[in-house]
């Protein structure tokens, strides 16, 4: 056991409705989001005492956090700009901190508008927070090598060359996260039925990912309230057992990585399981960062679920549904529910914790697994209990 | 309307990126330049401003082969950057050259669909200014 390992507690989440289309700003939902984790806890928005941004940007700042929620005393604010794998690492941040006696309210939030937004049109927001701007704008770009979809087409292309793993594995987690999809009222697919041959005559947009392989654009935010264990509030608390943050060798540069399969939760998993002091076999269900379908399958793999190039086989007949052994993104994903930055994946392990999953419960869930995927292969893993 | 003449091609920013210099030089004189390390040996790719594997900073540059196998693509249908709307589709390549430097570069020819991984390559040179050139790929026939 680690010298976190239930020291802090998620007590409160909050989420925004998510959209494709709104007039609100970032900032604007952010805000909204950590105020409903606030409300969702039970606790006073002032007496929060830490404020981490899992923002793609420098905004909301800590003030615009202090005006919004009315915060008496900040003790601590940070940003964390690791992508899609910020949130949960945030999360792990705020155990940390709490741990260390540094606060014991702390908001962790994240957001953005990624449909309505600017950051998809204008070419000169393409660089906003890219790590390695050189590689990015000096070779990459010349090369017709623009968005994160082509980055990882690379990726998935030496994937299925090297392990001979079955392509099929990619329709699987497509489909089963539409299924989960449905189940939620706040999923922008939810509703919207999608069957192996809308998923076969789907465009390819770079080869091998057809349209369906790749997470939504939608408009929204989400936060969650990291508090003391000990503190009460509205909800049966969640603890935080363990989890880590990994980073691939190189961070920078996925055609050039020596192991090209190599990615940050290839090392954060193992950290994060021995904090935790849990085994694979343990875990109830897992949320898994799905900004692409074939992401999934490789998480899956380096976390140690099975072997790689083994997934596609390991996610079929039902494996990763509600009702199998391991179901896997209950709440529809990125895929299917929202790009929330991940925080949604946070919020869904949360309430299958608390037993508040409503048709997607997963029955007897005790331990749930949440990870981040970010930039070029950054990772972030963290193991709940309640 | 966009007029079509006035779409450029994205190309390196060198007078931002003195870092690359030589590999920009090298680029216009149809050279592949890589970093080496006087220290420990590292033939390092992407060029960076320390030695990733022996944290030295006396790194020189040297030529490297302009053939290779590719080790990774993927063949894109949609453009993301309106200059490569009528390129469609083209694909973008990681050659593995010798000492295992793995170059990007686009592949534009209309058996584009049929590359593999592994399949010989060889640098091709766009020289699009007096200033600016940019690597691509074509198949390499001689293997
Ligand atoms: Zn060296």
């Amino acid at each position: 056991m680690g010298n976190i390992t239930d020291k802090a507690v998620v007590l409160g989440i909050g989420e925004t409705e998510y959209v494709r289309g709104t007039d609100k700003s970032e900032k604007q939902l952010i805000l909204e989001a950590a105020k409903l984790a606030c409300d969702d806890a039970g606790i006073e928005s002032q007496s929060v005492d830490g404020v981490i941004m899992a923002v793609k940007k420098d905004k909301p700042t800590n003030e615009d956090f202090i005006g919004a929620l009315g915060i008496r005393d900040l003790k601590f604010h940070s940003h964390i700009h690791i992508g899609g794998a910020s949130s949960v690492s945030g999360v792990m941040q705020a155990a940390g901190l709490i741990a260390a006696g540094i606060a014991e309210r702390v908001i962790v939030a994240t957001g953005w508008t990624g449909y309505s937004g600017t950051v998809k049109s204008d070419p000169s927001e393409r660089l906003v927070r890219m790590p390695a701007t050189e590689i990015r704008r000096d070779l990459e770009f010349p090369a017709g090598l623009l968005v994160p979809i082509q980055w990882y087409s690379t990726q998935a292309t030496r994937y299925f060359h090297e392990t001979k793993a079955d392509p099929k594995g990619m329709e699987t987690i497509a489909l089963t996260t539409r299924e989960h999809a449905h189940l939620n009222q706040n999923a922008v697919m939810g509703g919207r039925p999608l069957t192996s041959e809308q998923y076969r005559s789907s465009p390819i947009l770079a080869s091998p990912f057809h349209l369906f392989d790749i997470s939504l654009q939608t408009d929204g935010a989400a936060a969650v309230l990291v508090t003391k264990a000990g503190i009460t509030g509205n909800h049966k608390p969640v603890y935080i057992a363990g989890g880590a943050e990994g980073h691939a060798d190189v961070p920078d540069d996925i055609t050039s990585r020596p192991d090209m399969l190599h990615m940050g939760i290839s090392k954060a998993a193992p950290r994060a399981l021995e904090m935790a002091g849990v085994t694979l076999n343990e875990i109830d269900f897992a949320e898994i960062y799905d900004c692409f379908t074939v992401t999934v399958l490789r998480q899956l793999e380096e976390i140690g679920f099975c072997a790689r190039g083994e997934a596609p086989d390991f996610v079929k007949d039902g494996r990763i549904s509600l009702g199998g052994e391991l179901p896997v993104n209950t709440h529809g994903g990125l895929l299917s529910q929202a790009h929330v930055l991940g925080m949604n994946h946070v919020v869904e392990t949360v309430r299958q914790l608390r037993g508040d999953a409503g048709k997607a419960q997963v029955k007897d869930a005790h331990i749930g697994l949440v990870t981040g995927y970010g930039d070029f292969g950054d990772g972030s893993i963290s193991i709940l209990h309640n | 309307m966009v007029n079509v003449s006035r779409i450029s091609r994205p190309l390196p920013h060198i007078e931002e990126n003195k870092l690359y210099g030589p590999y920009f030089k090298g680029l216009q004189e149809n050279k592949l330049m890589v970093q080496n390390c006087t220290e420990c040996g590292h033939v390092q790719w992407p060029p960076r401003d320390f030695c990733y594997k022996c944290q030295g900073n006396s790194l020189d540059w040297k030529e490297v082969q302009q053939s290779g196998k590719v080790f990774t693509y993927s063949i894109m249908y949609r453009a993301f950057d309106p200059w490569f709307k009528d390129k469609l589709p083209y694909a973008v390549v990681a050659v593995e050259l010798e000492d295992g430097v793995r170059m990007l570069g686009s592949y534009f020819a209309d058996d584009v669909e049929s590359i593999e991984v592994d399949m010989p390559m060889k640098a091709s040179f766009n020289h699009e200014n007096k200033d600016v050139s940019v690597l691509t790929w074509v198949k390499d026939n001689t293997k």
